[in-house]
């Protein structure tokens, strides 16, 4: 299953995800995820603003950033948003098998 | 590394409205350039666009798996060409003995999982067990006529 952030805010239940459709929209309205390691402070609501193009299209831009404001624990929140949004592209590419030579990497961001 | 890789892009993206389509890492064209391999595993554009992101692993297990299950019945078919070509061999040459008969072919499919090889093996033991019967049979009659035909004497 998709890693996907469930929560409830005036009793309407918002499941927030990533979808290979949802990420191409994003990008057409200019957001790249290179603008989140580079700490641009804009991005995290956009990234934020657009989990919600999968399930909840819908839902106006003010009410999402009311949702944001509300939001508690947003460093966490922000690093599954960024996994979520890794994982359109991760899901497409293999993973090494079992037993093979693995490289071991660290980002420094 | 990656982030430097994006460093480039940054300016573009900044400005706003639009992405930069040829952008060295452009998640869109990470999607498009995919789009054909796993319309080939059998997902369809909207499981692929809009399903859970998570089912293309398993359409790509299943590739795999398919390409293994397509690879041995190759082999299998091959198997059964050459056996055939193995039981015709004893004719296939021109100086042939007159009279040479060719083998006969296998009379059931080889037996390629567990439970075919299991009642493969039990048939045979059935058949061998029911030889033996008769062969027990015969020759309790015989030795049966032949102490009738004594103790007459």
């Amino acid at each position: 299953m998709a890693k996907k952030i469930s929560f409830t805010d005036d009793k309407i239940r918002y499941t927030l995800e990533f979808t290979r459709d949802s990420v191409k929209q994003m990008e057409k309205n200019g957001f790249s995820i290179s603008n989140v390691s580079s700490r641009i402070v804009t991005s995290y609501t956009e990234l934020f603003k657009g989990a919600f193009i999968a399930n909840h299209p819908d839902v106006e831009e003010e009410k999402i950033t009311a949702i944001f404001e509300a939001m508690p624990e947003k460093t966490k929140l922000f690093e599954k948003l960024v996994a979520m949004y890794a994982d359109v592209i991760n899901t497409l590419t293999a993973d090494p098998e079992e037993g093979s030579k693995k490289i071991v990497w660290k980002a420094d961001w | 590394m990656v982030s430097e890789k994006l460093s480039t892009n940054t300016d573009e993206t900044q400005k706003g409205g639009g992405s930069d389509w040829a952008a060295p890492f452009s998640y869109s064209k990470i999607i498009d350039d995919n789009l054909p391999y796993y319309l080939s595993y059998g997902m369809t554009y909207e499981q692929y666009m809009f399903g859970d992101v998570e089912l293309a692993v398993f359409y790509r297990k299943k590739h795999e798996i398919e390409e293994q299950q397509y690879n041995y019945h190759a082999w299998l078919q091959g198997m059964y060409v050459y056996e055939a070509i193995a039981d015709v061999s004893p004719i296939l040459h021109a100086f042939a003995a007159k009279g040479t008969t060719v083998m006969p072919y296998s009379s059931e499919p080889y037996a390629i999982t567990a439970e075919q090889a299991r009642l493969k093996s039990e048939r045979e033991a059935k058949k061998k067990m029911e030889e033996n019967k008769a062969k027990m049979e015969q020759f309790m009659l015989a030795f049966n006529s032949q102490r009738k035909k004594e103790e007459v004497n």
